[in-house]
Order: C-alpha cells, then sequence, then structure tokens
C-alpha cells in the first residue's frame, strides 16, 4: 500500500464520519416521521413499530400544503430568477466601469448587508402603493432583500471574467445585452447558480415576509404550515416531521440541479491559460 | 472600446430602484424610531422625539445588555473559525478526485437548509442529558466520562451552541468556496507539481491567493451573519440557561415583545453601527490585498 | 448517474406524496375560485336585492364574503373546525384561518393592529390587565359588543377579562379545569405506600423516597422558558394570606416583590428541590417534548398540568396507571389557582363587515356551537359558560380534587393574573429563576428585576401610580 491508498482511505473515513452526523438527525426527522404521535415524541432512532404512511396524506391535507407549495415555489422561484439576473447586470456593469460614482453605488449597495429589516415600516410602504395582499409584493420585497447579498457575490467574481472575453464580443458586433447574455452569464454560471441556490433556500424558508405582507392565509408559503401541528400542551410531532421532510424536498432538488452547473462552471479559466 | 457602450449605465437602474424603495427606505426609516418614544403605547399618546434616551438607557440600564454586545461578538468571532477552516479544508478535498463527492457535497449542505425551529427541536433531543442521541453514543463508545449538561451546564452551553451553528453552517461556507475553487485553472496545480509544490505551497501560493473573492465573501456573510445571530440562540437556550447566552438580537426580541419598540430600534441600530463598522474594515482590508496581487 | 437517479427518485415520490393529498387539495382550490366569481355576481345582486327587500338579518346577506381569524397557535386547535365549517355553510361565506407561530404572534398582531391590516378576528391571551396592555386602545381596535346577548354566557370572572372601562369587547371561551396543580400518578404513589405530600417537608420528604426509587420526583421542562416559573406564581393565595392586601399594594406601587419573605422563602426551596436533583438530573436543559411519554413508563411521579392531561397520557402511551391531582405545596401553600385568564376572541374595529364579525361571535356562543366546540377539544372536559343544555365532560379525577377543596381557599387569582405587569415578564422571570438555581443571582435579586420590570411597564403605559 502506498501513502496515497493510505491518504484516500483516510479521506474516506473522515467523510462518512462527517456524513454521519449531517444524517443523524435527517434520519431522526424521517424516521419519526412515521410513527404515531407519542412514539415520534420519544425522538428515538428505532424503526416505528407501526409505519404510519398516512401522517403525509393527512399534514398534505391538514396543512393544505399543495397551495402552500405553489405559493412557495412562485415566490421562491421568481424572485430569486429576477434578482439573481438584475443584480448580475448591476454588478456587471459596477465592475467594468469603475468610476467614483460606481464605487460610491457599489458601497452603497453593500451597506444592505448590515440592516435589520424592519417590518412595520415596509408594510407602511406597501400600504401607500398598494401592495400589501398581493403576491407581486411579496415577490417583490424577496427580489430587493437580496440584492446586497447578490451584487456583492457577483461582483467579486466578475473580476475574475476577463476583459477581453467583452472586447473579442463586441469585435464580433454584440450589443450590450448581447454580450452580457451570451457571453458573460455563461462564463458566470457558478456564481450565478451558486447565488441562486442560497436565495432560493431563504426565500422558502422565510415566512415571515408573507406573514407581515399579507393578511391572506391563501397567500401563505409552505413552511408556515408547520406551526398549525404545535400546540401550547400537546403538539403533533408525526406531522411536524412529516411536514418538515416534504417542506425540505423542493430545496434539495434544486440543490441537486444545482449542483452540476457549479461543477461545470469550469469553462471560466479556460480563457487565462 | 467605448465603455458607455457596451456597460450601459441603465443595468442599474432597476437593481437600485428596488434596493432603495423596497429595502434600504424602510430599513432607514425603521432606524429614525430609535431616536423617538414608539412603544405599545404610541396609538394613545403620540409619538414622540427623544434624542438619544434610548441609547442612553442601553448603557446604563441594570440589565446587562452590555453583555449581549460581549456574547455578539464572541459569537462572531468563534462562529466563523470554527466554520470557516473546516468548509475550506471540506471543499478542497471535495474538489480533488474522492469517490462519491458528489453524495458528500449534497449531504453536507443539506442542514443548511432545515428550518431553525426543526433544528431546535431535534437538537434540544439529541443534547437531551439523560435520553439523547449524543450522550447515548459517547457512552456506548465507552466515552461516558464525556456526557455533559450540553444545554444546562454554563460553561457547556455556548459551545453546544457554536457546535449546532457550525453543524448548520459549514455546507453553505463550503457551497461558496467549491463555486471559488472551480474558478481556478486546473493548470496552475499542474504547473505547481513539476515544481514539486506541495500540499501546504499549493495551498498558500495558489488557492488561497485565487479564492480571495469567495474567502472575502464568506468573511463577510459570516460576520453579518455572526453579529445578526438570533434563530440558533434562540430556539437552543432563549438567551439561557439564566441570560447566560444572551445576544443582541435576543434583547432587541424581548424589548419588542415587551412593547418598547424604540428601545428595540435602538439596539438594532447599535448591531447596525457595529456591523458596519466590521463589515467596511473587512471589505477595505481585502480590496487592499486584491490590488496588491 | 446516481446524483440523476436520487433527484429523479426524490422528484417521484414527492409528486406521488402531492397526488394523494391531492383528491382534498384540488376541490379545495376550485371551491375558493368559484367562491371568488360568485364574490363579484353577489355583491352586484345583493345591492339591487336589499334596496328591494329590507329584510331583517337573514343569512344570505352574508354570502361570498370572507371572515379572516388571526389566532396564535394552540389558541384554537382543531376544536373549532367543525364549528368554522359549519359556520360557512350557514352563511355561504369562507373563514380564512390564519394560525401564527405562538412566538411571532404578539410581534405580528401589534404591527397588524399599528398597520390597520388586521384581520376581523382577533385574538389575545387575556387577563383582566391584558385589554390595556396589549391591545392598549380597544376603542379604537375593538368592535364594542356592549349589550350583545352572548354576554351573560361568560360567568362574571371571565367577563373581567374581556371588558375594559364598562365596554364590553371580548369573549372568553375557556375551560374551568384545574390549570397547572400537581398532577401525579396515583398508582405509584400507592405502590409505594406514599400519600399526598400536603407541606414543603412533606413534599421534600416523599420526593426522597421517589427518587431513592430512580424515578423523577418532579418533572421540570425547564427548557421550555415557560413552565417552571408556574410553580412560583400559581401559588399565589399563599403570599395574599400571608401578607393581607398584598395584590391591591402590588397594583398601587405600594409593596415590591422584593423583600416578600413568603416569595423568598418559595424559590429558596425551588431551589432546595432542584439542588436535590428533585426535578431530574438535568431539568434546565429538558423540554416538555417527551413528557407523557416519561408519565407513562413511569421515568417520572408528579409534575405540573392540567387535570385533562391525564386523558392526554392515557392516549399517548395506554399506561393502566391511574393518576390524581394535589394543590402545590410550595410555601405550604393551600390555595386553588384560580386563573379567570384564557385566550380571548376580540372583533376588529377596522373590519369591512362587522355586521358579519357581530354575527360570527352570536354563532359561536349558542349551545350547538359550544358542545361542538367541548366535544372536539382533546385537551378540555368543560367549559366555563352560563349557558342551559351544554354538557359537559368533566373527569372523575376533576371532580375528586374539586371536591376536595375549601371553598373559601378557591377565590384568589394566581398571581400572574392578579397583579399588573406581571405576566408580561413571565420569561425574564423565567430566566431569572435559572440564574438562581444555579447559583448566579440571589432570590431577592430575581423579585427586584421583577419590580424594575414592572416599572418599566407602568412607565410605557403611563400608569400613575408608577410616577
Amino acid at each position: 500500500m502506498n501513502r496515497k491508498t493510505v491518504q484516500n482511505i483516510g479521506k474516506q473515513i473522515l467523510c462518512v464520519l462527517l456524513c454521519l452526523v449531517v444524517v443523524a438527525p435527517f434520519y431522526m426527522v424521517l424516521i419519526n416521521s412515521f410513527k404515531t404521535k407519542s412514539e415520534a415524541a420519544r425522538m428515538s432512532l428505532a424503526l416505528p413499530t407501526k409505519w404510519m404512511f398516512s401522517n403525509y396524506t393527512e399534514v398534505i391535507e391538514k396543512g393544505k400544503l399543495i397551495q402552500g407549495f405553489l405559493n412557495s415555489m412562485l415566490y421562491a422561484t421568481v424572485a430569486t430568477f429576477v434578482g439573481v439576473i438584475l443584480c448580475a447586470m448591476a454588478a456587471f456593469v459596477l465592475c467594468r466601469r469603475r468610476s467614483k460614482f460606481n464605487d460610491f453605488i457599489y458601497y452603497f449597495v453593500i451597506c444592505g448587508l448590515f440592516f435589520p429589516v424592519n417590518y412595520v415600516t415596509l408594510v407602511r410602504v406597501f400600504q401607500t402603493m398598494n401592495l400589501t395582499n398581493s403576491r407581486l409584493g411579496i415577490i417583490i420585497t424577496f427580489a430587493s432583500a437580496m440584492i446586497p447579498f447578490c451584487v456583492f457575490t457577483i461582483r467579486n467574481f466578475v473580476i475574475s471574467v476577463p476583459v477581453e472575453m467583452d472586447e473579442a464580443a463586441v469585435i464580433d458586433g454584440a450589443g450590450p445585452i448581447a454580450l452580457f447574455f451570451r457571453i458573460i452569464v455563461p462564463l458566470l454560471k457558478p456564481t450565478l447558480v451558486t447565488c441562486f441556490i442560497l436565495q432560493f433556500m431563504g426565500v422558502w424558508s422565510d415566512f415571515l415576509t408573507p406573514l407581515y405582507l399579507s393578511s391572506k392565509s391563501r397567500l401563505f408559503p409552505m413552511t408556515m404550515a408547520v406551526y398549525q401541528f404545535f400546540g401550547k400542551n400537546t403538539s403533533y410531532w408525526n406531522y411536524i416531521f412529516a411536514d418538515i421532510i416534504l417542506t425540505c424536498i423542493p430545496v434539495i432538488i434544486v440543490y441537486l440541479i444545482g449542483q452540476k452547473y457549479i461543477v461545470s462552471g469550469m469553462t471560466s479559466g479556460a480563457v487565462k491559460e | 472600446m467605448n465603455k458607455k457602450k457596451i456597460y450601459p449605465q441603465w443595468f442599474l437602474i432597476l437593481p437600485l430602484a428596488l434596493y432603495i424603495v423596497f429595502f434600504l427606505f424602510p430599513s432607514l426609516l425603521g432606524v429614525l424610531y430609535s431616536f423617538t418614544d414608539w412603544s405599545a403605547r404610541t396609538s394613545v399618546t403620540g409619538l414622540g422625539f427623544v434624542g438619544l434616551e434610548n441609547y442612553i438607557e442601553i448603557f446604563t440600564s441594570k440589565k446587562n445588555y452590555a453583555d449581549g454586545i460581549y456574547n455578539t461578538l464572541r459569537f462572531t468571532l468563534v462562529s466563523n473559525v470554527v466554520k470557516i477552516i473546516p468548509a475550506l479544508f471540506l471543499a478542497i478535498l471535495l474538489q480533488e478526485g474522492i469517490k462519491g463527492k458528489g453524495i458528500y457535497r449534497t449531504l453536507f449542505y443539506l442542514p443548511s437548509i432545515l428550518p431553525f425551529v426543526i433544528i431546535g427541536i431535534v437538537f434540544k433531543s439529541v443534547l437531551n442529558y439523560n435520553s439523547g442521541l449524543l450522550n447515548h453514543s459517547l457512552e456506548f463508545l465507552q466515552l461516558g466520562f464525556l456526557k455533559q449538561k450540553w444545554l444546562s451546564d454554563l460553561d457547556m452551553v455556548w459551545k453546544s451552541i457554536f457546535g449546532v451553528d457550525a453543524w448548520r453552517g459549514i455546507g453553505y461556507v463550503m457551497t461558496i468556496f467549491l463555486a471559488g475553487l472551480n474558478a481556478i485553472p486546473k493548470s496552475y496545480y499542474e504547473a505547481a507539481q513539476i515544481d514539486g509544490a506541495n500540499f501546504w505551497h499549493k495551498l498558500r501560493f495558489i488557492t488561497l491567493p485565487m479564492m480571495s473573492g469567495s474567502i472575502m465573501i464568506n468573511l463577510v456573510f459570516g460576520i453579518t451573519y455572526g453579529l445578526k445571530v438570533f434563530d440558533v440562540v434562540y430556539v437552543l437556550t432563549n438567551g439561557g440557561p439564566g441570560h447566560e447566552t444572551e445576544v443582541l438580537t435576543t434583547y432587541a426580541f424581548q424589548l419588542y415583545s415587551n412593547g418598547q419598540y424604540g428601545m428595540s430600534s435602538a439596539m438594532n441600530a447599535i448591531l447596525l453601527i457595529i456591523t458596519g463598522v466590521i463589515g467596511v474594515l473587512v471589505v477595505k482590508v481585502m480590496s487592499r490585498q486584491e490590488v496588491q496581487q | 448517474m446516481k446524483k440523476k437517479v436520487l433527484a429523479l427518485s426524490l422528484c417521484v415520490s414527492m409528486c406521488a406524496a402531492m397526488l394523494t393529498g391531492c383528491g382534498s387539495g384540488q376541490t379545495e382550490a376550485a371551491e375558493t375560485e368559484a367562491v371568488a366569481t360568485e364574490e363579484v355576481a353577489q355583491e352586484e345582486t345583493e345591492v339591487a336585492a336589499e334596496e328591494v327587500e329590507e329584510v331583517a338579518a337573514t343569512t344570505a346577506d352574508f354570502s361570498g364574503e370572507e371572515l379572516s381569524i388571526l389566532v396564535s397557535a394552540g389558541w384554537m386547535d382543531n376544536r373549532y373546525d367543525a364549528t368554522l365549517a359549519r359556520f360557512e355553510e350557514t352563511y355561504g361565506v369562507t373563514v380564512d384561518l390564519q394560525t401564527i407561530p405562538a412566538d411571532q404572534y404578539s410581534d405580528i398582531l401589534q404591527s397588524k393592529l399599528d398597520t390597520g391590516t388586521c384581520a376581523d378576528v382577533f385574538w389575545i391571551q387575556s387577563n383582566p390587565f391584558a385589554i390595556a396592555s396589549t391591545i392598549v386602545d380597544p376603542e379604537k381596535y375593538c368592535i364594542d359588543f356592549t349589550g350583545a346577548e352572548w354576554e351573560n354566557v361568560m360567568p362574571e370572572s371571565r367577563k373581567a377579562s374581556c371588558t375594559y372601562e364598562d365596554k364590553l369587547y371580548g369573549l372568553q371561551i375557556w375551560h374551568n379545569s384545574p390549570e397547572y396543580v400537581m398532577l401525579y400518578n396515583k398508582t405509584l404513589f400507592e405502590e409505594m405506600g406514599l400519600s399526598v405530600p400536603k407541606t414543603y417537608s412533606e413534599m421534600l420528604d416523599t420526593c426522597g423516597k421517589i427518587a431513592a426509587e430512580g424515578i423523577v420526583p418532579w418533572f421540570v421542562p425547564g427548557a421550555d422558558g415557560w413552565q417552571h416559573q408556574l410553580s412560583f406564581f400559581q401559588i399565589g393565595g399563599v403570599y395574599e394570606e400571608a401578607q393581607p392586601g398584598l395584590y391591591d399594594a402590588l397594583n398601587t406601587n405600594k409593596a415590591t416583590f422584593a423583600d416578600n419573605e413568603k416569595m423568598i422563602e418559595v424559590l429558596t426551596q425551588f431551589k432546595e428541590l432542584s439542588d436535590q436533583g428533585y426535578f431530574g438530573e438535568d431539568w434546565i436543559g429538558t423540554d416538555s417534548t417527551n413528557m407523557s411519554n416519561e408519565f407513562g413508563d413511569r421515568n417520572c411521579a408528579m409534575a405540573m398540568a392540567n387535570s385533562s392531561y391525564i386523558k392526554q397520557i392515557k392516549e399517548d402511551t395506554g399506561t393502566e396507571d391511574e393518576f390524581g391531582l394535589f394543590l402545590l405545596p410550595l410555601g405550604d401553600n393551600t390555595y386553588f389557582p384560580t386563573n379567570p385568564a384564557g385566550p380571548t376572541m376580540f372583533g376588529y374595529n377596522g373590519s369591512e363587515h362587522p355586521e358579519l364579525v357581530k354575527e360570527f361571535f352570536r354563532f359561536i356562543c349558542s349551545v350547538e356551537s359550544l358542545q361542538e366546540i367541548l366535544d372536539n377539544s382533546p385537551a378540555y372536559t368543560n367549559l366555563d359558560v352560563n349557558i342551559s343544555g351544554l354538557e359537559q365532560n368533566w373527569l372523575y379525577e376533576e371532580e375528586e380534587f374539586m371536591g376536595s377543596l375549601d371553598p373559601s381557599k378557591i377565590g384568589t387569582a394566581v398571581l400572574q393574573s392578579g397583579t399588573k405587569y406581571t405576566n408580561d415578564y413571565w420569561m425574564d422571570f423565567g430566566a431569572d429563576m435559572v440564574s438562581f438555581c444555579q447559583g448566579q443571582m440571589e432570590a431577592n435579586d430575581v423579585l427586584k428585576n421583577m419590580d424594575t420590570n414592572r416599572a418599566e411597564a407602568a412607565k410605557v403605559a403611563g400608569d400613575t401610580a408608577w410616577k
């Protein structure tokens, strides 16, 4: 056995151990989602004495999960997509066209990272614009809130895309929009996808924004449903766990799909060689 | 090349407008409230301007708000160290050819998608002294002497919070590092290999400098996250046992719940100032390094 | 490849899960849509109809309207579901029930009231002082129900939590079961030859004997953060007894928590039990998630709980053991924890259809609805209402316990409901109590903090007694 194989085995053992640590709580949630209410409260790792698959159907019905799922999907996809593209455009210009003014704008936007959200004033602003109780309002809020994060992240990667690419494209007769969408966006893929995943997850799990901005339960996202199963004296742990599993699945899928693009974004380095 | 033409300024208009109207403006308005006596009674008495009174109250109050500030700073420092360094090595490990790296990547990221409520419930159970998974596992491994009252021992509780926070956050940090690592051309490493460089050389002279972008991102996000930390503390201990783990945001939350909105806004404003100062420092230092390279 | 398979299988499983629920989900969506279109049509015809015939409140008046309800998780549970469905059916309206996470509820409510976007019906956890401190300006925010026919459905003690300056605003339908008294495993006590402790020293003794068997004598879920302080507040009668007139004095700022000897005594006793390990080895780090199983497994013998918890233990665990109730003997207490507090419904003054809201309150107060609510409450055995024809489901254990009480020791309200601003600092006090048990704080400092907090609340409320 040479050193390399020993190293590889060591690495594998490390990864497997870490995976166990990561997965154990998930396993706990998953296995308990198939138990009865009081058995689930024990949160043991043992298999259920009786498999309660009906927990899932009941959660979907009682929690109105279909409606919540559609809302969450709409908010997360549209807000994140619009937010990331807009931010990429802004970051691109802010990075390429350096001027005193643009640098100021950059830092001005970055400041947003530090600000706490104030829901009361936010609701006031939305009221004056008649945007409360609408899906559009909720989407706009989410898209706006991710701007500092995305501009900051994306700009740090635009730096690494060589300017020669732009020049070549312009010589080929591309306009600014064609240049951005055909040349720059593909090069920024790993970053854009990373931003998309992280922000999608953020929007998906944020239930406070829709809660403050709407007074209609049909606008509530999927993550709200779980709270119906908490009671003051007794909680339906089986339902809570089943609900969590269902709520997590979409984000896992987005990550699985996105991960491929993060990894395949290798081409961005190609030009530098 | 005509910069005006290929990098049109109008690309900025829409994002900037959204940002100002729907994010910055309401937030700034919120900060303004910190100079008022805004409270649950405001609807009866009307809003009054009180200058710096709320701030003076915070720093002179008998309640240990200062401890909250100290705890916040400590959390920021420690939580970032225990997340960023392991995440960096994990990302490098998974970037290299290791079998099943795709699965590992996915699994390590999983914890960051769990809602905090659930993290709280699950870890309160895992960390339970008598029936918790952790103490049971320690006993099973004949390590019974390591058993702890994870969430109530005053010497242990912060470590438990750091542990749970790292459990949740490492995958997130790692994902950003992975995006950064992918932007480094393989040829750099190949060239270094030929020169006989070892792992540490490659790390020091290729990986770290080329990754300055993602390191900065992680630092800035990590610091802002750390300073604004609320959920992980709230769901695990809610500032307890006693007031051992109170941070700025848990105090702000309590003040708000008690109807002292002005005080709560002032608490948030203090947090804003601290975050702003530290954040600007980090960005400045990092961009100076960027220029040097 | 593996990833794809995983992604695919996840997709499939999710779709399958979604589809199974679709049957109900889709019809529901269709229904709301139908209602929405109906709404428009209805409104138009309604205007015309109203002009022609001024019929007295027929049910058709409201059809197509939507009644929204804002409530914290756990206050309505599922026990209103059937009644709400019947309300929808009777009036042809829809009910939009918004269940908010408990820890966010008060912030959400304040924001909604403040910005004028509140639901038609909202709830607060009320006590005789809560309208002033939580809603603050009931005249502005609440529908005035004074003189409503359901007024006398509530007993006088409940009405105090629903009125402010002689106007009736709220409706409190809550049970009158013993709340948070000591619940114990009767069978276990009998097997061990123990009798119910009546004084603190007996309690200490009993705990010692139970602990010797390797059983946690008194399960205290300290990690919940809101339960352990019950053992201090629920015995308000004993403080009043030790210092007659204490409540009034506390409400007029003539007495303080600090330096109250009885209170210090109770806190010290609590710490002694904690130090002895009678609450379990790590009560501060344990929450109530598994409490009913702990009882079922005989891992613990006593806990502070509602009488209905007996039902829950039996349902959850199928245990054969019998359970009973007794009065918490800290400070040698002999008083029953009377608590005229509970989640209370209010009508929002800015509602677009106040008549529908009023109709809803009327509807809830019918015998039929009340019976339905009671029968659908897994956790409640009775409703504290004055109405003939309602069939209560009292437990044998409750009747036994209530029958054993000294009638002269039922009248004093618990400390958190009998004194102003106290309940607002429930969590703070709990945290301080833990600090005290961990030796980080003195008992009197715990009480002093309560005084400071109450003074602050009084200042916010503009209370003249504190000026």
